[in-house]
């Protein structure tokens, strides 16, 4: 059981989780900057993390890959860093601002994503290939526009979208609004999207995996709080919300 | 006896929340002063009887012709009463010629007489307008502005002359040559002219009647000189008078 | 006497710099310093970047195939936001100029709306009414088979609902200012109302149309949350100089400071060539 120290709850949670106790770690606050993808499992995930460890208090902020990388590069104030790539990932590590190694935490695979009712009856990622279907993508400079590319190129389907945007929300905004009868996101992102949008499957021989990397920022502090995080991360109760939420989850082997 | 050409006006004018009355005419070679202290009424006034302001009650009427009547909902625009207005600040346009701000008085009214071009030479000979014939209007003296605004009212060829303090922006030198110009197409012009002014001198000179305004009413009424020597002997208007010199 | 030789010192210290000064009124040393913080505050990022430029390839940055259609697509698109803001834009001012009371001030806040706006809500508020199951768009799309979002249009509508306010905002003020005065003039005189808009208005504030068209321009140009939303971003179709130096700012950002640069030089001559215009024509024909 666990017993937090100094402050007013004492929670009454069970959890799986191997974490070292919470009364260990003085009260703190940290800052995880993540991939946009990972907006809704984090923010449970950090949620329950909260409810077992209460004197750490956990805030975050989602964007591009690419922009958090640069971000944190640039000197933000984040304790730990999420990527949706181990390339933006290993952009940062060449920057010497990560501590330790990465860990690799989840994967996620690409899904097609349309309007409800899709009206322009896609069926298959052969279909998005017709001159009149408006599509929508990441631009390709971040981690989701270059797997669209490639599983354009497995598929040998012309890659002819309407627009490029900035990040997978925003594909999922342009798919959701009706303006494009089609957009390619993360599968966990065609979940996310609810009821906005219908998500169609693109099978495993086209397409790609992507991983998702965290990492301990190195100058900014909080590390105990932050290899709390991680293990959190890590432990069986997050991977399940991870698969509930459409990525794939780590296998124990990795623990 | 008013003449048949004539302005008679009795009316009420809104100033601010204030209500007030005034009653006049004026007749053709007697021109009227319009005498009051800043903020007396005397613009309001004029832009009344011009027609760019409406009158809440009361009659504007010119040579018989109704040109404001609330009562009998008769409303004549500005652009259709033949009333020429000099202002105190010229409001040339000052992206046109010397003649070409004469010329757009004269072609302003298209369907009806006004001044030809041989007319416009004749209106620039006599306000000494030649010479600057061709430079813009913004690059004018003051002296030279007002006496091409006094030109180009003429030349809309009015009904009615209004001029307000057509020399208060203009030291006394270049008034004074001004004022001769204005002597000379007052006592040319053949309908009703009034004149606001707050210089006792220049009523004197330039008119036969006066009416002072405090407040939007009239406190005084009658020939120039009664009205000025009451004025005078009042000094109503002694802090009014100083600044011009 | 005493005042005599009071007046041997004050002239002895005087000269032309420093009574100049004390007539335009000594300007206190708090204010002094917090001018210049804030100042600085708007100066150092400009140099930041200035610092930040690889002036050697510069101009190979530029001239990259990809900026070029940027800059081609921005330069046009935005040309065309300003004609159009003009031919709509001045009557607009005309009627807020000369409207009053409430029902004046209610459209003159749903003017300057857009100025004040998160551009991202301006693009969301246009998919509404012209997306492809906008308001209008739905009709639109059914009876032409026409779509606004993601083509060029659409960058120009979007950078017209962004930049029109500014046009009608400069226009406004100076028809109220120099405008009514002549328009008074031209009417005592007997001039139509319609000749008095074409001879008499629109020279008035002519300097005020130039003046306002410049910043719509200038606006236009840097337009990026409203487009990005509405008309999406594609290469030589959509993607407008913002939109370039937004995503290369990750994966060139040599490329990003290059189009900046080139922006903020475009940004300054405007502000430079307008302060002239301002401060020379219009006191010249007041």
């Amino acid at each position: 059981m666990l017993a937090s120290v100094g402050v007013t709850a004492t929670t009454g949670c069970v959890d799986q989780s191997g974490g070292p106790e919470s009364g260990d770690v003085p009260a703190s606050s940290i800052h995880v900057s993540a991939a946009a993808s990972l907006t809704d499992v984090f923010t449970v995930i950090a949620e329950k993390f909260e409810v077992q460890n209460p004197n750490i208090q956990v805030s975050m902020s989602f964007g591009s890959s690419s922009t958090i990388v640069d971000q944190v590069i640039n000197g933000a104030p984040v304790n730990a860093l999420a990527t949706a790539s181990e390339a933006t990932m290993n952009d940062a590590v060449k920057a010497h601002v990560i501590s330790g190694t990465p860990r690799v935490f989840a994967s996620n695979q690409l899904a097609i994503v349309v309007p409800v009712g899709n009206p322009a009856n896609i069926r298959s990622i052969a279909d998005l290939g017709e001159p009149e279907i408006k599509l929508a993508i990441c631009q390709p400079q971040v981690p989701c526009g270059q797997a669209a590319r490639e599983v354009f190129a497995r598929a040998a389907v012309r890659l002819v979208p309407v627009t490029f945007e900035a990040d997978v929300r925003a594909v999922l905004a342009k798919v959701a609004s009706g303006e494009v009868d089609a957009g390619i996101v993360y599968r966990s992102d065609a979940i996310a999207g609810g009821t906005s949008v219908e998500s169609i499957s693109i099978p495993d021989s086209t397409n790609v995996s992507i991983q998702y990397p965290i990492a301990s920022i190195a100058s900014n502090g909080g590390e105990p709080a932050v290899e709390k995080f991680i293990d959190f991360l890590l432990s069986p109760s997050s991977q399940l919300v991870l698969a509930d939420h459409g990525f794939t989850p780590i296998t124990a082997k990795s623990r | 006896m008013p003449n048949e050409n004539s302005l008679a006006a009795t009316f009420q004018m809104q100033r601010g929340s204030l209500f007030a009355d005034v009653s006049f005419t004026v007749e053709p070679g007697k021109p009227l002063a319009v005498l009051g202290s800043n903020g007396s009424g005397k613009s309001s006034l004029l832009h009344a009887l011009s027609g760019l302001i409406a009158i809440r009650a009361g009659r504007i009427a010119l040579a018989n012709t109704t040109l404001d009547a609330p009562g009998e909902r008769c409303f004549v625009p500005p652009a259709e009463r033949r009333t020429s207005m000099v202002f105190q600040d010229y409001r040339l346009f000052g992206w046109l010629s010397v003649r070409g701000n004469l010329e757009f008085a004269v072609r302003a009214r298209p369907r009806t007489a006004t001044v030809g071009v041989s007319e416009i030479d004749e209106l620039m000979t006599r306000f000494e307008l030649n010479q600057i014939a061709g430079h813009r209007a913004s690059a004018l003296s003051g002296g030279q502005s007002q006496r091409l605004a006094i030109a180009r009212a003429l030349a809309a060829r009015p009904e009615m002359l209004l001029l307000d303090e057509p020399f208060s922006a203009l030291d006394r030198r270049v008034g004074d040559s001004v004022r001769a110009a204005l002597g000379r197409a007052i006592n040319d012009f053949p309908g009703p002219v009034v004149l606001v002014t707050h210089d006792l001198t220049d009523a004197q000179r330039f008119c036969d009647q006066a009416i002072l305004l405090e407040h939007g009413r009239i406190q005084a009424a009658g020939p120039v000189d009664e009205v000025v020597n009451g004025i005078e002997s009042a000094t109503v208007l002694g802090r009014d008078t100083t600044p011009e010199g | 006497m005493s005042i005599e030789s009071r007046e041997g010192l004050i002239s002895a210290q005087r000269n032309e710099r420093t009574a100049d000064k004390l007539a335009t009124g000594a300007r206190p040393t708090l204010v002094k310093i917090l001018a210049v913080i804030g100042l600085l505050f708007l100066v150092a990022p400009i140099l930041g970047i200035l610092s930040r430029v690889q002036w050697l390839d510069l101009w190979s940055q530029l001239t990259d195939p990809a900026v070029r259609d940027a800059l081609v697509l921005s330069a046009w698109t935005s040309s065309a936001t300003t004609v159009i803001a003009v031919v709509v834009g001045v009557p607009l001012a005309l009627m807020l100029a000369r409207g009053h009371g409430r029902p004046a001030g209610l459209v003159r806040a749903f003017v300057v709306l857009p100025l004040v706006l998160p551009p991202v809500i301006s693009g969301v508020a246009l998919l509404a009414l012209l997306g492809r199951n906008g308001l209008i768009g739905a009709g639109i799309n059914t009876w032409f088979g026409f779509t606004i979002p993601f083509t060029q249009v659409a960058v120009v509508i979007a950078q017209l609902f962004v930049a029109l306010p500014f046009l009608v905002i400069t226009v406004e003020g100076a028809l109220r200012t120099r405008g009514r005065h002549l328009e008074q003039a031209a009417r005592t005189l007997g001039a139509s109302e319609s000749r008095i808009i074409w001879s008499v208005t629109i020279p008035a504030v002519r300097t005020a149309i130039i003046a306002g068209a410049a910043l719509c321009w200038a606006r236009a140009l840097g337009e990026f949350g409203a487009t990005v939303t509405f008309a999406g971003s594609f290469p030589g179709v959509t993607q407008t100089l913002p939109i370039e130096v937004y995503y290369s700012l990750v994966t060139q950002p040599d490329r990003a400071i290059a189009i900046s640069v080139l922006m903020i030089a475009i940004c300054v001559v405007v502000l430079v060539s307008l302060r002239r215009s301002w401060s020379g024509r219009f006191l010249r024909d007041a």
